[in-house]
């Protein structure tokens, strides 16, 4: 039942990330605000309600304040950032989807009792090698005695870098091969 | 009779981090990731430490270049019911990675003259 909940608030967060990121690109601060002030209900509905009813009200706030501070200090520093070019637009589009998208696996993390290795097997996006090793470092940790907290850093930390690299390599796949030179 | 054009050996042009992947596979040994990263991430590397960020992107690069193949694992050796994926260096990456690395050793066993002939070069007689 559970694992249908993850791309619902996934959904919900990378739609308030496009909507907060347009509404940075038009200059229109009263609407970014009032979104992000929305998704954060949202959220808060969708992790007491529905998706994450292992979380307490407690724990769901916590979580909640320590992410909206992430992304409003993104928010600040992508008000330095020249919008107004393409490449600084898409780089602000692509940070603000990546904090969502890290927003939303913090809490599916977190309803899943906070068991870091759970998020891979759930987890069919990356190429089938990729959750092999991933699985297999982050057993390697725990197997040292590793913190619980310092494994859920781990996989999370990991689980950005392993987006990184999907990014990376469909961007390279697109070309077909060339010049091998190149 | 005209004697025949020897054919070019083919080298392929590496960046840093494919030409320390390909090092690591130059044994001829199969590889799975998390083993070339471990092999990768010594504690004597000089650089920050290399993440699987870094690592895939390259893998992918390479194998596209004809330079490594693989092969998936197998069953048993599978981790949260995925395969490992084992990757292999190609004669087109061993003799890419040789010819590198014999251009390196005979570059440092030249840095003497080199030098010696940028010196005249600059201060002509004065320097001699």
């Amino acid at each position: 039942m559970r694992r249908k909940k993850l791309p619902w608030s996934l959904l919900f967060l990378m739609l308030g990330g496009i909507l907060i990121t347009i509404g940075l690109h038009l200059n229109l601060k009263l609407v970014i605000y009032v979104v992000l002030g929305l998704i954060t209900l949202i959220l808060l509905g969708v992790s007491m309600k529905l998706g994450l009813a292992v979380l307490k009200l407690k724990q769901s706030l916590v979580i909640e304040g320590v992410m909206l501070l992430v992304v409003m200090l993104t928010m600040n520093s992508i008000d330095r950032l020249r919008l107004d070019s393409e490449p600084g637009f898409l780089l602000a589009l692509m940070r603000f989807l990546l904090v969502t998208l890290s927003w939303g696996l913090m809490l599916a993390l977190t309803a899943k009792k906070l068991e870091g290795l759970n998020l891979f097997k759930i987890s069919s996006l990356f190429p089938e090698d990729w959750r092999c090793n991933t699985n297999e470092k982050l057993q390697r940790l725990q197997k040292a005695g590793y913190s619980q907290w310092y494994i859920r850093l781990a996989t999370f930390q990991i689980f950005l870098e392993l987006i990184w690299a999907a990014i990376e390599v469909a961007w390279d796949n697109l070309w077909l091969p060339r010049n091998r030179n190149e | 009779m005209s004697e025949k054009k020897k054919p070019k050996q083919e080298i392929v042009k590496l960046s840093a981090i494919d030409e320390d992947i390909l090092t690591v596979m130059q044994g001829g040994k199969e590889l799975y990731g998390l083993e070339i990263l471990d092999v990768l991430n010594l504690d004597s590397r000089p650089f920050g430490k290399l993440g699987f960020g870094s690592l895939y992107p390259a893998l992918n690069r390479l194998e596209k270049k004809g330079l490594i193949t693989w092969r998936w694992g197998s069953e048993e050796e599978a981790s949260g019911g995925a395969r490992r994926k084992y990757f292999k260096i190609t004669g087109l990456g061993s003799t890419s990675l040789k010819a590198v690395q014999q251009y390196r050793a005979e570059l440092a066993m030249q840095t003497g003259s080199i030098v010696s002939i940028i010196q005249t070069w600059i201060f002509g007689g004065e320097y001699a």
